[in-house]
C-alpha cells in the first residue's frame, strides 16, 4: 500500500543502531485486502511479531485489521488464526529477540477449499 | 487383491515410475481414500486418483450443481444444473475408470457422519471451503489416527501439508481458531484449485504406494502470480486442543 508505506517512512526516526529492518509480506486473504503485498518496517531490535502489528496496520483498512489483528488486554497483537512465518519457518508471534535485521516475515491467514 | 493383466495394461506407464512399480500399484488398488467436498479442489483430485487406479474412493459432497460451480468443479456438467452434484461426480469418475469402486455420500462432513466416513478410509483428503468442516475432519482424523492431506487455496495462492497424527502438527496446530469474516464465496480460478488438487493427489499416491518424500511437518505454499513454491517448516503446538501432546495414550480409537 503506497500510502501506508509513505506513512511508515514518515514515522521512521533518524537511523538508530537499535533498529532492525523487517519486510512484512501479506499472503492469502490479507494480500487481497491490502493495496500492496509487502511493507518494510523499521522496528526496535528484539521486537516480536505481535509488536510489529500496530505499526504494520497503522492506516490500514478495517477489513485488514479484522483479518490480521486482535486485542489482548487492550494491546493489539497478531490474531491467533494467522500463521507467522519468519523466512522459511513458523515463528511464535509473542516471542521476542528472534527477528533479525533483514528478516522477511510472512503473515498467512487460513485458507480453505476451492 | 493382486494386479491383473488388465491392471498392468492400464497402469503400465505409471508402473514405470521409479519407486511405484508393481508393488506400489497393488497398494493403490487395495487402498481407500475419502475426499470431502468434490468441488474445485476435490473434483480434480478425485479424477487423478481414479485415473491412477486407487481402489476405492469415498466421496462426500452436498448440494445441487449451480452455474457458478462450472468454472472449477470439473466433475460437474451443464446438463447436471439443478441436480445433486454427487451424482455427476460418480458418473464422470465411473466413465473415467469403471474398474474402481466409488461410494458416495450426498452430504458435506457433519458431526453426525464424520466418524463413519473417516473410519472407512486409509487416507483422507480435506477439500472443504468451510473451516468448521475442515477442523471437524481434522479432529476425527487425529482421533482415528488417519493420515490427512490438507489442500487449500485462495485467489492465486495455494497451500498443502500432510498430517500424520502423532508425527506432525494437525490442522488445529496451524489454525487454532476459525478466522473472522470468512466468506463462503471467494476468488478462485479453476486452474489454481486444480494445481493444488493434483499436488495433493501426488502426496496421497506417494503415501499409499510408499515412495518419495511427503510434506510432513512442512507447509507448501504456491504463488501462482510469481510461480514460486515455498516450503515452510511447521511446528506442533503443545497447547493444541485437538492433538494436545499428540501422543497415542491421549488418543483412543473410537468404538466401532
Ligand atoms: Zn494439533
Amino acid at each position: 500500500m503506497p500510502a501506508l508505506q509513505a506513512f511508515h517512512d514518515s514515522q521512521r526516526p533518524l537511523a538508530s543502531i537499535f533498529q532492525v529492518k523487517i519486510t512484512v509480506q501479506l499472503l492469502g486473504q490479507a494480500r487481497q485486502l491490502s493495496p500492496t503485498e509487502q511493507v518494510i518496517l523499521h522496528v526496535e531490535e528484539g521486537a516480536s511479531v505481535d509488536e510489529l502489528v500496530p505499526q504494520l496496520l497503522a492506516g490500514a483498512p478495517d477489513s485488514l485489521h479484522l483479518i490480521l489483528s486482535e486485542r489482548s488486554n487492550e494491546v493489539q497483537q497478531l490474531r491467533r488464526s494467522v500463521m507467522a512465518i519468519r523466512n522459511n519457518e513458523t515463528i511464535e508471534p509473542s516471542a521476542r529477540d528472534l527477528l533479525k535485521d533483514g528478516d522477511e516475515v510472512s503473515l498467512l491467514p487460513p485458507m480453505s477449499g476451492g | 487383491m493382486e494386479l491383473t493383466d488388465r491392471d498392468r495394461a492400464i497402469y503400465e506407464w505409471q508402473i514405470w515410475v521409479n519407486g511405484l512399480g508393481d508393488a506400489g500399484q497393488q497398494k493403490l488398488k487395495n487402498s481407500t481414500a475419502l475426499i470431502t467436498r468434490v468441488g474445485g479442489l476435490g473434483g480434480p483430485l478425485a479424477q487423478s486418483l481414479a485415473a491412477a487406479g486407487l481402489g476405492k474412493l469415498i466421496l462426500a459432497h452436498g448440494g445441487n450443481t449451480k452455474h457458478s460451480d462450472l468454472n472449477r468443479q470439473i466433475l460437474q456438467t451443464h446438463d447436471q444444473l439443478g441436480k445433486p452434484r454427487i451424482e455427476s461426480c460418480r458418473r464422470r469418475l465411473m466413465e473415467l475408470n469403471p474398474q474402481i469402486e466409488i461410494e458416495t455420500c450426498g452430504e458435506n462432513v457433519t458431526e453426525a457422519n464424520v466418524r463413519g466416513l473417516v473410519s472407512g478410509a486409509d487416507l483422507v483428503f480435506d477439500c472443504a471451503p468451510l473451516f468448521e468442516e475442515r477442523l471437524l475432519l481434522n479432529r476425527e482424523c487425529v482421533r482415528q489416527q488417519k493420515p490427512l492431506v490438507d489442500a487449500a487455496m485462495f485467489e492465486m495462492e495455494g497451500q498443502l501439508t500432510t498430517i500424520i497424527p502423532g508425527q506432525t502438527p494437525c490442522l488445529a496446530c496451524l489454525y487454532p481458531e476459525i478466522p473472522p469474516g470468512w466468506k463462503r464465496e471467494f476468488p478462485v480460478i479453476g486452474a489454481v484449485s486444480a494445481t493444488m488438487a493434483n499436488l495433493a493427489a501426488l502426496e496421497g499416491l506417494k503415501l499409499l504406494a510408499g515412495f518419495g518424500e511427503l510434506l510432513t511437518n512442512t507447509l507448501l505454499i504456491f504463488d501462482a502470480r510469481s510461480m514460486d513454491f515455498r516450503k515452510i517448516a511447521i511446528q506442533h503446538r503443545p497447547d493444541c486442543v485437538v492433538c494436545g501432546s499428540c501422543r497415542p495414550p491421549g488418543i483412543q480409537e473410537p468404538p466401532s
